[in-house]
């Protein structure tokens, strides 16, 4: 499949040539790294999981489906807010979190929701999020920070954090997850600049689901492809097929191992597509065009992974069907959680703005009991 | 004053190991005003960092730091360059406690200097404190004395939650007293009484502190009592001890470098009214910058409220 046409345009000035070599040189090859190719046959090398590890991963991107589905109707029944479509990229989201540490910090954005349910994250906390409360669980606990709604702020908070477990020795890395269109922001390169020049134990993973909003990736950059941004910072870029789970899994471990040991951070551009709309607030039928849709649902990151279960023995028609069902229960389960959790009273909004409210906040609080 | 910043940093980075100093240039030049001077050779390039030349990525990776459990301490050179670092700011250190219900702090300080009358070039004069005021989950802190500058520091330091650390730039060297060996922090808040009087409350910060002792000192001839209060913290501001004052003297001026329209000023006063209306006896003023660009250094002096316009409005508010 042809990735991206987009020329190279370096060649109408003195100098051109030389130029253009060396950017040759220094270019990221644009074939994404893939271990499984799109009809789940084995095209690359198999990482060292278990086959009770790679059913695993399935059966999360069975469960990032159906959250995403039940979700969808959570929404329309008015039980939830916005809600920010997953399918498509569930094996981008579980390819990381099975790669990550235990003591592993990720500041997600919000197309991440399965990597931070395998992070340990409540799913009625999460749920609560999008019902309209605060983000419930404690980040020091499961080292989930919350979804990030400022593009690409989260990038400076994962590098900031990453330097400060290099000062503390710690063995731990920040991993920061922005979408395509965070590539276009200053916090993005300011936090890859920074990143490598402290060294920073810190990955900045893109999932490039093509569409920010309604902006096509190609008009978010001149680039030939994101990954290649690392360039300018020094520091590596590693193209990866956002569809396939083991190569993001063994793209992220890697780039984890080579934060943790000291040699600095890594950026990762997951190819990948949004098969649904930006948010429910979104019509993508607007602008994405149909034939690139289509030619994308060909490529649905849980045909690739089932089947290449199926190949091995390790999946059938029973075992999916129990995956669906074992996730709807789940999701069902946690919803309940969430609608009977207690409304936190709103003059607690007062108390946790401050360590110690202001003379005018406990005012103010005042207002509001006394006046409603 | 710049050589009290020091010594706190000093011995913020003595007593705590969490503490790490970070901007342009604070290392190995000492900071461009030299308020950082000596850090590096003390505590090392791990701890007194020399940032490249990025705000938004100085603030924001101070508060990925802090989420980590350091204490930094980020310096932005001149306080007009904050405008690049106000989303890290206000969008995310000063809002993550409120975003997971008080679980998550972020204890981290932005140092800045501030103000004009030294004949900077362009943005380099700016007085931003009433873009922070209105930003919940942060505070804003300006000395006016050496040994404030050196206790109310080491308290933001000490302090849970995100301080801008706003430093008068007119005062880095003007600023003179002798220091004890061992600083002792000030408590974030409260104002401080700099001089007594019975016929009007004169609050002012920073730079103006000074100034506004002058003005009070040069009508006390003419029979007028100024009360002058040093706010020290302008969020949240000791509203207490200035209604105090003002039940006592009946009368309000409020100094401010900034610009007036939407200034701090305008909060104090407000705040005042509300809770001080009857024992008013004449109509607030303020004196502050002027609702301009702040101009070139030839004609900053126009801008800037000067002893004879504070005089002026201190004898004002007494005849009305």
């Amino acid at each position: 499949m042809k990735l991206h046409s987009r020329p190279r345009h370096a060649d109408h000035f003195p100098g051109a040539e030389a130029f253009s070599a060396s950017l040759a040189s220094l270019a990221q090859p644009l074939e994404p790294f893939r271990v499984l190719a799109p009809d789940g046959t084995v095209c690359g090398p198999l990482p060292k999981l278990s086959e009770e590890q790679l059913q695993e991963l399935y059966r999360w991107m069975v469960f990032g489906q159906h959250l995403d589905q039940r979700a969808l109707q959570l929404q329309r029944q008015g039980r939830i807010g916005v809600w920010g479509p997953t399918r498509g990229q569930e094996a981008i989201q579980v390819g990381l979190g099975l790669a990550m540490e235990a003591e592993d910090w990720i500041f997600p954005s919000y197309r991440e929701v399965v990597t931070l349910c395998m992070r340990g994250l409540d799913l009625g906390d999460l749920l609560n999020y999008y019902r309209g409360l605060y983000w419930l669980a404690d980040p020091k606990r499961t080292g989930v920070y919350p979804q990030q709604i400022c593009i690409g702020d989260q990038t400076l908070h994962a590098v900031g954090a990453g330097m400060a477990f290099r000062l503390q020795k710690r063995a731990a890395v920040a991993v920061a997850v922005i979408g395509d269109g965070a590539t276009s922001e200053g916090d993005f390169h300011e936090a890859l600049n920074f990143g490598g020049v402290f060294c920073a134990q810190a990955v900045v993973l893109i999932q490039n689901n093509h569409w920010a909003i309604s902006r096509h990736w190609t008009e978010q950059t001149a680039s030939a492809s994101l990954a290649e941004k690392a360039m300018a910072h020094g520091i590596p870029g590693v193209l990866v097929d956002g569809n396939d789970p083991l190569a993001v899994y063994t793209v992220t471990r890697w780039a984890l191992d080579r934060a943790r040991s000291g040699q600095g951070p890594t950026l990762i551009e997951g190819l990948t597509y949004r098969l649904g709309a930006h948010t429910t607030a979104d019509d993508p039928n607007r602008y994405v065009p149909p034939d690139e849709l289509n030619a994308w649902r060909a490529l649905d990151p849980l045909i690739r992974m089932r089947r290449f279960l199926e190949d091995r023995g390790l999946w059938d028609d029973t075992a999916e069907t129990g995956a669906r069902q074992e996730a709807l229960a789940r999701v069902d389960e946690a919803m309940q959680r969430a609608e009977q959790t207690p409304m936190p009273p709103a003059e607690r909004l007062f108390e946790t703005t401050l360590a110690t409210p202001t003379r005018q906040l406990l005012a103010q609080r005042d207002e509001l009991l006394t006046d409603t | 004053m710049a050589e009290a910043i020091n010594r706190a940093l000093a011995q913020a980075l003595e007593h705590d190991p969490g503490v790490v100093v970070m901007g342009e240039d604070v290392g190995q030049v000492g900071g461009v005003f030299r308020v950082t001077d000596g850090l590096l050779a003390r505590y090392g390039a791990e701890r007194v960092i020399d940032t490249p030349l990025a705000e938004s990525a100085i603030v924001g990776t101070a508060f990925g730091m802090a989420l980590a459990g350091l204490r930094p301490v980020a310096e932005i050179q001149f306080m007009g360059f904050l405008y690049k670092a106000l989303d890290q700011l206000i969008a995310q250190a000063a809002q993550i406690r409120a975003r997971t219900w008080g679980q998550v702090a972020a204890p981290m300080v932005v140092r800045t200097p501030y103000g004009g009358g030294v004949r900077t070039p362009e943005h380099h004069s700016d007085s931003l404190e009433a873009l922070l005021l209105c930003s919940p989950g942060l505070k804003v802190v300006v000395p006016s004395t050496p040994a404030d500058a050196a206790g109310l520091l080491l308290a933001a330091i000490e302090d849970p939650d995100p301080v801008v650390f706003m430093e008068p730039i007119r005062l880095y060297r003007s600023a003179r007293e002798a220091l004890p060996p061992e600083l002792r922090s000030i408590p974030l808040g409260p104002s401080r009484l700099c001089r007594a009087g019975a016929d009007v409350t004169l609050v002012a910060w920073g730079a103006m502190v000074p100034l506004a002792l002058e003005a009070a000192e040069s009508v006390a001839a003419e029979g007028i009592a100024a009360e002058v209060i040093d706010l020290r913290t302008i969020s949240p501001p000791d509203t207490a001890t200035i209604s105090e004052s003002v039940e006592k003297t009946g009368r309000l001026v409020v100094v401010h470098e900034a610009p007036r329209s939407g200034g701090a000023g305008a909060e104090v006063i407000a705040s005042l009214v509300e809770c001080c209306f009857y024992a008013l006896r004449s109509p607030p003023r303020r004196v502050t910058g002027f609702d301009l660009v702040y101009p070139p250094q030839l004609l900053e002096d126009a801008y800037l409220p000067s002893v004879a316009r504070v005089a002026a409005a201190l004898r004002q508010v007494v005849e009305e």
